[in-house]
């Protein structure tokens, strides 16, 4: 109840929110596998990002490529050798995740953003408004994420912006399910209440109290939607379906795996599957994890 | 209970007309690009507008779209724009799909179920021992792993290091598309078809036995099992009378939601076994840019989506009354 005396000044407020973020941090600490993922997707995102300044291979001009020998067993030129358009398999890693993880994030971000937004305004408003957008969401939901992105790859190409677009716009029903009922059960709080009879207005209260008192879902929410729009990806990519070349994806990497595999080209497999598998599991692990630690209701469990 | 199930079915009508809406809505945009991917980029003006007006895609939005609203009641899903199946009807092709998808899932689901529940149920009575974190670790992994890493450790571990099975299942023929020769060519042939089963009953296997272990350590926790055993009731009589009754309810929710993809078939595990079912007849048109045939099978499964939480929601509003009297319908 101090917090209602205390005045608002941003520096206070930027106390408090690291304050918070302190919290959450000292309780997620202690599940040592969570810090363990944590710090695997940051070194793998490191690997993908910052390797091509410290690894040089070429990766787009394939012209160049013309007259090599493809499909090449690790040497000391190339430490995992080749792939199937001759690309130097490191540096291929490497694109390919650079690719996944964009779309991963930025998909994410589109999801979690739309998904709040409908989510909240659904939640508070009530009554016909949110009956009408429940509907909608009926609707959007009863087509299976898979089918539809399928259909929108049909109708609208294979650029790596319609892709973050695709997996981002069929991404957030979840988040905003979830969204909705966390701000149906926080508009009767008393805090938000008192909000309202000072004369707070619609849109401070969803976007002063609201979202930001969701933010331990949206959390959690984020991290595995970023590994969903990953395997989303990868599923297109190994469908044939996914980015074009020269630009590749961890799951286009994977899609002439079944002739790898005939020919016996484990370099083409192995190091995919891993770094592939390390990733979704520790995104999954860590959004579990993080449910966890934030949400208070699940902590006796 | 009679007025939930109108008020369900309801709903789920109007849940339907929005799904149409969609899948008529998002390829007549493209409606004037079909001429020229099937005529050719240099076909003459004259055959394109024919064209067009043969289709009727020279009509306004909402005439076309009653048109396909009628069309749809009759059981008519359009026809294929695809360069090697040009004119097949849409309905025809999803009907040769169908009951194969449909007898993959269903087998594989069965055996899931089969081992997951037990699974589960033992999970939860050995609740933080050894066994429990062993096999909740190996679910993680199941169920964080994606279907086609999954295939492809199956294909490299049994199909060419141990030869076990073949690479890809039998193919479809005349023989075994329909409703009875789907099952009987499964079932005589478990060799061909064991690899897809294999993979698609180990995802389904982290889901629910997650799911059953949850379940049943909420019930573990009430208080009629806590007077059950205060009774003197044996452990044995406790867990299989007491409690396994009221935790396996939840899973008939997922039995519901499970039957889309019961028809709608596995996209990723059917193409890369080869199966010819709804999931190969899917991807197969999107990499053509067969649109009619995309949509119909998307309309097809969302169908069937409503139907199986309708179904799901009506069996546990039958099995368990605070579901129909608690007003909500959600």
């Amino acid at each position: 109840m101090t917090q209602v005396a205390q005045t608002y000044t941003p520096d206070s407020k930027l106390r408090q929110f690291a304050t918070s973020f302190g919290q959450g941090w000292r309780v997620f600490r202690k599940n040592k596998v969570a810090v363990f993922c944590l710090g695997l997707i940051i070194a793998i995102v490191a690997f993908c990002f910052l390797g091509p300044y410290f690894y040089h291979s070429n990766q787009n001009d394939i012209g160049a490529l013309m007259g090599q020998s493809c499909n090449q067993p690790p040497s000391s030129q190339h430490p995992l050798g080749t792939d199937h358009t001759c690309f130097d398999m490191v540096g291929r890693l490497m694109v390919g995740g650079q690719a996944s993880f964009t779309v991963g994030f930025l998909a994410a971000i589109i999801a979690i953003v739309f998904g709040c937004t409908y989510g909240v305004i659904a939640g508070y408003r009530g009554g016909r408004t949110d009956s009408i957008m429940m509907r909608l969401l009926d609707v959007l939901l009863s087509i299976p994420g898979l089918y539809l992105v399928l259909d929108l790859v049909a109708l609208f190409g294979r650029n790596r912006t319609m892709m973050i677009a695709i997996i981002g716009l069929t991404g957030w029903y979840g988040v905003a399910r979830l969204i909705r009922s966390e701000s149906l059960t926080l508009r009767e709080r008393e805090y938000v209440q008192a909000v309202r009879v000072m004369g707070g207005g619609t849109r401070r209260i969803m976007t002063k109290h609201i979202l930001p008192n969701s933010i331990s879902t949206i959390t959690t929410l984020a991290t595995f939607s970023v590994g969903d729009g990953i395997l989303s990806l990868a599923g297109l990519g190994y469908l044939g379906l996914g980015l074009v070349t020269p630009q590749t994806d961890w799951g286009t990497m994977l899609n002439t795996s079944f002739t790898a595999i005939l020919l016996n080209y484990w370099w083409q497999i192995w190091p995919v599957v891993i770094l592939f598998l390390a990733v979704v599991m520790s995104f999954n692990y860590l959004g579990s994890a993080l449910r966890d630690a934030l949400e208070v209701r699940l902590r006796e469990r | 209970m009679f007025s939930y199930l109108v008020r369900r079915l309801w709903q789920g009508v109007i849940v339907l007309l929005g799904v149409t809406m969609i899948t008529f809505l998002l390829p007549s945009f493209f409606h004037s690009t079909i001429a020229r991917q099937v005529l050719g980029p240099k076909a003459p003006l004259v055959l394109v507008k024919k064209f067009n007006h043969r289709y009727g895609f020279d009509q306004p939005v909402w005439v076309q779209y009653f048109r396909y609203m009628k069309n749809l009641l009759h059981g008519n899903l359009g026809t294929s724009f695809g360069a090697d199946q040009f004119g097949d009807s849409v309905t025809s092709l999803i009907g040769a799909a169908v009951w194969r998808s449909m007898w993959l899932a269903l087998i594989s689901l069965l055996l899931a179920l089969l081992i997951a529940i037990p699974l589960g149920i033992y999970q939860a009575v050995r609740h933080n021992k050894a066994f429990d974190h062993i096999t909740t670790g190996i679910v993680f992994v199941l169920y964080s792993t994606p279907a086609f890493l999954l295939s492809i450790l199956l294909l490299m571990g049994f199909v060419f290091h141990w030869p076990i099975f073949p690479a890809s299942v039998p193919l479809a023929d005349g023989t075994n598309q329909s409703f009875f020769g789907a099952l009987w060519s499964m079932l005589s042939d478990p060799r061909g078809y064991g690899l897809p089963v294999i993979v698609l009953t180990l995802l389904s296997l982290g889901g629910i036995s997650r799911f059953m272990r949850g379940s049943f350590l909420d019930t573990l926790v009430q208080d009629y099992i806590r007077t059950a055993k205060a009774k003197g009731a044996s452990n044995r009589r406790v867990l299989f009378r007491h409690a396994l009754r009221n935790s396996v309810i939840p899973i008939v929710t997922i039995l519901g939601l499970s039957i889309p993809g019961l028809f709608g078939g596995a996209l990723i595990t059917e193409t890369i076994f080869n199966f010819d079912g709804m999931g190969l007849l899917t991807v197969m048109a999107t990499r053509a840019g067969d649109i009619s045939v995309v949509m119909g099978t998307t309309l097809f499964i969302a169908c069937l989506t409503v139907l199986g939480n309708l179904i799901s929601d009506l069996a546990l509003a039958a099995l368990d009354p605070r579901v129909r009297l608690g007003g909500s319908a959600r």
